[in-house]
């Protein structure tokens, strides 16, 4: 608490400084050990752990720490993480060796360097210990930050570190059995619970540096408008503002303190030639795809008969789905703060994409990327928003400094929650036709399904997932579908526009999910075949098909159901995750609710069971969320949503009970932070279908005319 | 302007235009940055903060309208209440980013202020103006009623 004299002090000038970098350990003492880029042992027996990861509240600090000091043998308690600088040792082998934190790889590529870091310095401690007491290293064993001797003795490893410290880190250092795990496989304490808990945490937006200023920018009103004029009289004339100035992405008004920077905003008057965006509507984009999708695309998988190219072929199924464009909306507006200083420039960030960030804004200031100091904050929630394809509100942040080349002070960028949903990036909207033949028996034996939508990923540093023309990114999900289909085929259309998009949470599974298990139950359906059943006789994978099983028995698939309600599935894989859900409905009078989600997940090893029912929870209110709610409406090339109160998100009350379970499993861990999102539209649009009759082929459910 | 606010249980001068509202003011003339901009229309519940007692969002709520009114924000409240929502927090491990969770302590703790034993229902209708875009909704659900309970608790009422 400051003290009320602190308070009088600082009433005098404009912004208190909040000067702690939410994740920066202060004054922590020089490290004795540290024995590779992921560990440091304090003098004091302290353990750091480094993380390279972004902790965006999926819990990925607490669980490579735990993965960590399961090899370790340290207690918990003296545990903590520091977020890394962008090095390559953090680089993801997922992406090229990015540093990016997405399509949940954290714990899947860091799993064994995590281990193997913690062996490592546990292995010089132990042959410290041994050196100590003229024993061999493999009479030792270690307990909680301790080795032990036969004859009892014990030294403590801070007690050791100086002389471990000289031993040359070992290549290939012993790892425990599984079966002998003792902290993964457990829940212990959360690293950040009691801060987060408190209003303690500190997030990107809380650092105020000491004379900072804060700049929101004027975006273009509708995408593609170009900038005629502007007149910043009396934006200049709001108490606080500071500096006006034009950037590429509009208008860029700084201030002493933010609600100073919000009205000078207000006060400027910017005239826009809007007619390149002016055709620009949802309806027109989709009138187009529509046409697209009975035209042959790019082969993302080749069948065996030619592709469909009417909407519907005699003796076939078919029918057409809709995904819209989505809004991420983590609760944490997009901020960072930058600042040119000597020799260097210091960005401070919450960013699931460090090494891009850097290397823009080194690119726009002219400087070598090494010169760009990163320093990662935690983050208000990411959802894949925070790992941008171009670092958008980031490099806008550079484009500030470039555009006052004498400026030193700080400057906090802040993207309202209005900018973020006018200006985008946002999850791609997505056509898909499907076209289904059935042989003898109602066998499936033709499926052919194309995508129409906008890659995320061209001209970007991921565009090496963009291959054939096809960005991979639009195809999940489909490609590596799980059924036996003996004439399965898949083609794209990647369309372009001048609407930015990039990932979503789940990535391409958010909306190839929903188009193919609504489709296999309409199949099912068709086939006069219960849904469940279905898909047992289609499904190829056996783990897909375990969690199909185990979320039907936990959710009593079969069992009746009071009056006015029904049940649903789904079942995806993504990236080597299994996932089932069973969704309960009911409709009373016109309005929809859902009751119950229940989830089979199937990640393999689970590292910390609370925190991996924290992301199937998660993931299915955020899934649900997109289903009930979520959708950018496109007019004259401007978003109608504005703001919560036009783009609803899901609250406390239409929230339902959500069950998760864990197939028991020693396979590498897999991710688990967005496999919990796709199935969740699907489940719920077939249990309406179950009980009403109503396919529902175009989300989000509440711009189809349904009540929820 | 200056304005006098009775903060947190003392006074505080601060100079800010009277149409700013409380949130800014708390944020950066004060450094209390626990209370939290979420999207400044009173939609989303992370800037709530009690004014007398009221869960109020401070994000439309001009400084000059604050008055006399005492101001409590997450950084300073202290109670049974406030103590057995914090440790309910972390017993059921609630925060995922934990953004929101100011606002959503300082709302659950209007509530439990003024029912001690709330029903489902008037927990998720007390609770509904608050977002959560991580999904912690049945955390919070669990933790609020465990609280309830610890406070109802006979080794509790002392």
């Amino acid at each position: 608490m400051l003290t009320r004299r602190a308070f009088l002090q600082a009433a005098g000038s404009l912004i208190i400084p909040i000067a702690l970098p939410a994740l920066a350990v202060p004054n922590a003492p020089a490290p004795v050990l540290n024995p590779n880029s992921f560990l440091e042992i304090s003098a004091d027996g302290a353990v750091t752990v480094i993380v390279g990861q972004a902790e965006m509240g999926q819990g990925v600090f607490t669980a490579l720490a735990a993965v960590l000091t399961e090899e370790l043998d340290a207690p918990w308690a003296s545990v903590q993480v520091r977020s890394s600088h962008p090095e390559a040792q953090f680089g993801n082998p997922f992406f090229n060796g990015l540093q990016i934190t997405a399509a949940s790889t954290s714990v899947v590529v860091f799993f064994e360097p995590y281990r193997k870091a913690g062996a490592q310095a546990r292995e010089m401690l132990v042959r410290a210990a041994a050196e100590k007491w003229g024993l061999k290293p493999a009479l030792l064993k270690t307990h909680q930050g301790q080795v032990l001797a036969p004859d009892g003795r014990t030294l403590a490893y801070r007690e050791l570190l100086g002389d471990a410290a000289r031993y040359t880190p070992p290549e290939h250092p012993k790892l425990k059995k599984i079966a002998d795990f003792a902290l993964i496989g457990t829940s212990p304490l959360r690293l950040d619970v009691i801060a987060k808990s408190s209003g303690k945490q500190r997030y990107g937006i809380d650092v105020q540096e000491t004379e900072g200023l804060v700049a929101v920018v004027a975006h273009a009103p509708s995408f593609g408008a170009l900038l005629i004029s502007f007149d910043a009289a009396q934006a200049q004339a709001v108490p606080g503002c500071h500096t006006v100035v034009q950037i590429p992405s509009g208008v860029a008004v700084l201030a002493t303190h933010t609600w100073a920077a919000l009205q000078a905003r207000k006060a400027l008057s910017v005239v826009w030639d809007e007619r390149p965006g002016a055709e620009l509507s949802t309806e027109k984009i989709l009138d187009n795809y529509r046409a697209l999708a009975l035209t042959p695309g790019s082969t993302a998988k080749a069948g065996l008969s030619p592709v469909p190219t009417s909407a519907e072929p005699k003796g076939q199924l078919s029918a057409e789905y809709i995904a819209p464009y989505l809004a991420h909306l983590p609760m944490e507006p997009l901020n960072c703060v930058i600042q040119r200083q000597a020799q260097r420039v210091v960005l401070t960030v919450g960013t699931q994409f460090q090494s891009q960030d850097q290397q823009v804004v080194a690119n726009i200031l002219g400087v070598a990327r090494t010169a760009v100091e990163v320093r990662v904050t935690a983050m208000g929630g990411g959802f894949g928003r925070r790992a941008n394809p171009k670092s958008d509100w980031i490099a806008e942040a550079a484009e500030i400094l470039k555009a006052l080349p004498a400026l030193t002070a700080p400057v906090k960028l802040l993207w309202t929650r209005e900018d973020e949903i006018a200006a985008g990036y946002y999850r791609p909207m997505v056509l898909s036709r499907i076209w289904a033949k059935t042989g003898a028996d109602n066998q499936l034996t033709t499926w052919h399904q194309r995508i129409v939508g906008q890659s995320a990923c061209d001209d970007s540093a991921l565009d090496f997932l963009v291959q054939k023309g096809i960005d991979l990114t639009t195809v999940d999900g489909v490609t590596t579908l799980k059924y036996a289909i003996p004439d399965f085929s898949v083609d794209v259309h990647q369309t372009r526009l001048p609407i930015p998009v990039q990932w979503m949470r789940s990535v391409g599974h958010s909306h190839n999910v929903f188009f193919v298990e609504s489709f296999i139950d309409e199949l099912a359906h068709a086939a006069a075949t219960e849904p469940l059943a279905y898909r047992r006789a289609l499904l190829t994978d056996p783990r897909l098909a375990a969690v199909l099983e185990l979320a039907a028995e936990k959710a009593g698939w079969g069992t009746p159901l009071p009056a006015g309600m029904a049940r649903g599935l789904s079942a995806h894989e993504y990236y080597g995750s299994y996932v089932a859900i069973v969704a309960e409905v009911e409709k009373t009078g016109a309005t929809v609710k859902i009751r119950r989600l229940v989830c089979a997940a199937d990640c393999g090893l689970v590292v910390n069971p609370d925190g991996a029912a924290a992301q199937i929870q998660g993931a299915l209110v955020y899934g649900l969320s997109s289903a009930l709610y979520g959708g950018i409406t496109l007019e004259r090339g401007r978003a109608l949503q504005t703001n919560f109160d036009t783009y609803p998100v899901l609250r406390m009350a239409n929230c339902p009970s959500i069950e998760s379970f864990f197939v028991n499993s020693s396979l590498a861990p897999t991710g688990l932070g967005e496999c919990g999102v796709p199935s969740v539209a699907p489940a719920i649009c077939n249990a309406l279908f179950a009980l009403t009759g109503q396919r529902i082929r175009r989300l989000p459910l509440a711009q189809q005319g349904i009540s929820i | 302007m200056k304005y006098q606010l009775n903060l947190n249980g003392a006074t505080h001068e601060v100079e800010a235009p009277a149409e700013q509202p409380l949130l800014w003011v708390l944020r950066e003339c004060l450094g209390l940055v626990g209370t939290k901009y979420g999207c400044g229309i009173g939609q989303c519940g992370a800037c709530t903060v009690h004014l007398d007692g009221t869960p109020t969002r401070s994000c439309l709520l001009p400084v000059a309208a604050v008055g006399s009114q005492q101001v409590w924000t997450i950084e300073s409240v202290t109670g049974r209440e406030a103590d057995a929502l914090r440790a309910a927090w972390v017993r059921h491990n609630v925060p995922q980013c934990g953004y929101c969770q100011s606002g959503q302590l300082m709302s659950a703790l209007a509530l439990l202020r003024k029912t001690p034993n709330p029903t489902p229902t008037e927990l998720n209708s007390h609770l509904d103006g608050n977002i959560c875009r991580c999904g912690t909704y049945t955390r919070i659900r669990a933790a609020v009623m465990d609280a309830a309970a610890v406070l109802q608790a006979p080794s509790a009422s002392g």
